[in-house]
């Protein structure tokens, strides 16, 4: 292509054109072919980085070629560039290159750096650029190296604050998708660990891993995730909940379809069951996949601890689940509705307790809640040394003096709290729990039993019908699974599953899953 | 069809649908009407209803086995030339419907009289519409997965609150047997067979099933399930109450369940019986929604599950219980009088004859 035309041309498109066109042309200029003159190399690169203050352009010279190394400052390391790259080509400036591969020669004979590719249009170089790498051009050759020398500051390996653990590993993802990586390889030394990348986010290019065990992944599932993976439409990608909505099942179903997790050890266990992990540039939280409800119930430390004491935890977070969902309404439906229901001492106890109380029942939870909602929210944003200050408020507030006042009785604050703590035992349904304690309210409120029941009804169904990429939510219990069911509310000891129980998704997978998935990939 | 065809379900789930449904018409219909005919030996009415019922149940099965992969519907329209074929086909449709708007009304009333009387009658009937509206629009394999969730926790507090009753029992209340001879145990029999006439609604789910199923097996694991679990309601309340007292009872078996208090702390677990029924009704109502629905989209050229379809079945059935079961008098009466009537003819009598005329195909066209 001629210097004068391309340039002319980029600078029209450059100014007269809105951003989208702009951008169309752009990826259209970026994706032609190297050019062979350097100038122009030189200032489709100084254009296309016009305002970073970081960009650098080295220039070198070599026997029989010209050429420029470019970079950006900052997310390279340069004492690398220096050391491996420029004294490199310095000392090897009066040798004679290869005429016919000149740059094949410079890779294999001068460079020391454990990566370098050969590419050969300028995306490919923009791209590495942005990631790190330092991008040598030489004059009259239509190709570039890309050499890796990337080197950010990361937050090293800590244990995660949101999954502390009593008896297991400490480790936790990072911000570092290199680092995750070699975390998740160092739990499963196996060579069938596979990882696919993807770039999501037309703007920020966000790299993401896509990881699997070869020998146990459903194969519909992995072609189902990358499908989903590949169709994302979006600018920007700053964490992995992006991605999570834009893949899950039911993103409109207050039950998360997608797991998470900021653990190495949990992230590497779901790829032995099968599952596919998502790991995501610049966040520690890896996605997890297929999801099922029973999930919610389990932590690894269930794994680590005796069997009977796992179960025994595990019985009391399913009681802990139905305390968060139902307490409050089912408080408001028998003291409401059912009294015969409650014994006469008890009765007697409620009733006196509530003298005074200028409001019914209902309204009374509903405002120990907001408090209570008001106080979690307070204490999870404020800085850490006010939360001293904030406990000892909310104490006294909910504690005393909205008793003494008689705003509220004890045991309505004993309904709330207890659900409160009950809820915060299921963390990955904590924000599910939260929403639907209010229908169930508002149902025990109007119509008693009789509406929670009905509710329940509503929310079962609506989560059987939920699937997480083929997988029903509710599996192993509907549809029954006896083997995985082994380690659902209760964990069996480890000689009762000689094989981890999601490893034979694949082969009791019933016919109908896959003929479902199979009917969305026609689809 | 082939939306419909690409739905499937296991036997265990089929047999699960089967036993719900047979139990929810059964606590809230069949034993006040089986103790009203047959007196103190309804339990041996059972058993001949359960004998008869194999029989039944086979000639069902045998259609099955012999379309595999048809529905009713479509197993009419082979069988009969078009136009009978289709006319049978939307009397079938019409005996879902009728089925359904009974199954409504029963329940509401139990609802109303028993737990909820200050609640509307309108207003429970279009909740239970709405329930299994929904659990339709979820599809079979969402309806069938909660009764799967739900069922040992049915089958749990049915025998608890069995055991929970024992000693209340006076099984000399059923003596003497046969103190009024046969002839009230045979029409005992025979109307309870009408009731489980509805069983027919299974063959619109038999082309779901994922695995090679003989269909006969399926249906006598439900008939054994069921005919074991009703012992315990039939000759639990009598021995409870004592005959003369079963007869003036509305519900009987949710009568037993009020006396029940837990380890002397919950005085009354109505609630107990709010959810068994409200589990048991959800299922039946979605599952006849469901085969209502199929056997509209094979008559006609419909989309299965269609919505429109959905919500004019939810709102006609709706309608049907307010307005035509205004009062639970004239439901009783529709029930305890024509109900099971129409419940043999379209579960026994029509089944078998489809099968003769099947045979007698068969046989001239070997023949010619």
């Amino acid at each position: 292509m001629d210097l004068q035309r391309f340039l002319s041309a980029y600078k029209y498109i450059k100014r007269s054109s809105p951003a989208k066109e702009l951008k169309q042309a752009e990826e259209h200029s970026f994706s032609i072919p190297i050019a062979k003159d350097i100038e122009m190399t030189k200032y489709l690169l100084e254009e296309t980085f016009s305002t970073a203050n970081d960009f650098v352009i080295r220039n070198i010279k070599l026997s029989t070629h010209s050429g420029i190394l470019v970079y950006l400052d900052g997310l390279v390391n340069t004492m690398t560039i220096s050391e491996h790259i420029i004294k490199p080509l310095f000392a090897a400036q009066d040798l004679k290159l290869n005429e016919k591969q000149p740059l094949t020669h410079i890779k294999e004979s001068f460079l020391i750096a454990s990566q370098i590719q050969e590419k050969d249009t300028y995306a490919d170089a923009i791209e590495a650029i942005l990631q790190g790498n330092t991008v040598l051009f030489l004059d009259k050759i239509p190709q570039c190296l890309i050499i890796d020398t990337s080197e950010f500051d990361y937050r090293g390996v800590q244990e995660p604050a949101t999954e502390m653990v009593v008896r297991g590993p400490r480790e936790g993802f990072t911000e570092s998708l290199l680092t995750n990586m070699t975390l998740l390889r160092r739990k499963i030394n196996n060579p069938k660990l596979k990882s696919e990348q993807f770039s999501i986010g037309t703007n920020t290019n966000t790299k993401v891993l896509l990881i699997y065990l070869e020998d146990l992944v459903d194969p519909l599932v992995l072609q189902e995730a990358r499908k989903r993976l590949r169709s994302i439409k979006i600018d920007s990608v700053l964490e992995s909940g992006y991605i999570e909505e834009l893949i899950e099942d039911a993103p409109t179903s207050p039950f998360p379809t997608i797991g998470n997790t900021e653990k190495p050890d949990i992230a590497a266990s779901k790829i032995l069951e099968g599952k596919l992990v998502i790991l995501t540039d610049g966040t520690p939280i890896a996605l997890t996949l297929p999801y099922t409800f029973v999930e919610t119930l389990q932590v690894p430390e269930d794994y680590y601890s005796r069997a009977y004491y796992a179960s025994f935890v595990r019985i009391i977070r399913c009681v802990c689940l139905l305390i968060s969902l139902y307490l409050p309404g089912i408080y408001i439906a028998t003291s409401t509705f059912h009294a015969e229901m409650i014994p006469t001492d008890l009765l007697v106890t409620m009733v006196a307790a509530r003298e005074g109380i200028p409001w019914p029942v209902v309204v009374e939870v509903f405002l120990i809640w907001i408090i209570y909602e008001a106080l979690r929210e307070a204490s999870i944003r404020m800085p850490k040394p006010m939360g001293s200050a904030v406990s000892i408020v909310g104490a006294l507030v909910l504690g005393q003096a909205a008793i003494q006042a008689g705003i509220t009785s004890p045991i309505v604050v004993i309904i709330v709290s207890t659900t409160a703590i009950a809820g915060l035992v299921l963390p990955s349904q904590t924000d599910a729990l939260g929403l639907l304690r209010l229908p169930f309210v508002l149902l025990g409120a109007i119509f008693g039993f009789y509406g929670i029941m009905w509710g329940s009804l509503i929310l079962l169904t609506h989560m059987t019908s939920l699937k997480s990429f083929g997988t029903p939510y509710t599996e192993p219990f509907a549809p029954l699974d006896t083997i995985r069911l082994r380690d659902t509310i209760v964990r069996f000891p480890w000689w009762f599953m000689p094989n981890r129980p999601g490893n034979l998704k694949v082969s009791r997978r019933s016919t109908s899953l896959n003929k479902a998935l199979e009917g969305k990939e026609d689809d | 069809m082939e939306n419909i065809k690409r739905l499937q379900i296991s036997r265990r789930q089929l047999i699960i649908l089967g036993i719900t449904s047979v139990s929810t018409t059964g606590h809230l219909i069949t034993v006040s009407v089986l103790i009203g005919r047959a007196g103190r030996d309804a339990w041996l009415a059972w058993f001949l209803t359960l004998i008869l019922a194999v029989g039944v149940l086979w000639v069902i099965a045998r259609l099955g086995e012999i379309y595999p992969g048809e529905n009713l519907i479509s197993i009419i329209s082979r069988i009969l030339p078009r136009p009978f074929g289709f006319l049978l086909g939307l009397a079938y449709v019409v005996f879902f419907f009728l089925a359904l708007a009974v199954l409504l009304r029963t329940v509401t009333a139990f609802m109303v009289i028993g737990v909820l009387p200050e609640v509307p009658v309108w207003f429970v009937i279009v909740s239970f519409a709405f329930l299994g509206f929904y659990g339709v629009r979820k599809g079979v394999e969402a309806f069938l997965r909660v009764a799967e969730i739900l069922f040992p926790l049915l089958i749990f507090f049915g025998i608890a609150a069995s055991l929970r009753t024992m000693s209340d029992k006076d099984y000399h209340e059923l003596l003497p047997i046969l103190g009024a001879g046969w002839e009230p145990i045979f029409w005992g029999s025979l109307v309870a067979l009408g009731f489980l006439g509805e069983l027919i609604g299974l063959t619109m789910y038999y082309p779901f099933l994922e695995e090679r199923t003989e269909l006969f097996r399926l249906n006598l694991a439900i008939l054994l399930a069921t005919g074991v679990l009703f012992i315990g309601p039939i000759t639990g309340v009598i021995a409870v109450f004592g005959l003369e007292q079963v007869l003036n009872l509305t519900f009987p078996t949710f009568s037993q369940l009020r006396s029940i208090s837990v380890i002397g702390f919950v005085e009354r677990i109505d609630s107990l019986a709010i959810f068994l029924m409200l589990v048991g009704s959800y299922v039946k109502i979605a599952s006849i929604s469901y085969a209502c629905n199929l056997a509209v989209a094979t008559l006609f050229p419909l989309k299965a599950n269609n919505l429109y379809l959905n919500i004019t079945i939810a709102v006609g059935v709706s309608l049907i219980s307010m307005f035509i079961f205004f009062n639970y008098l004239t439901l009783q009466n529709f029930v305890h009088n024509t109900y099971f009537k129409v419940g043999l003819l379209f579960g026994v009598v029509i089944p078998c004859l489809l099968l003769l005329i099947w045979w007698l195909k068969k046989i001239y066209s070997s023949r010619w």
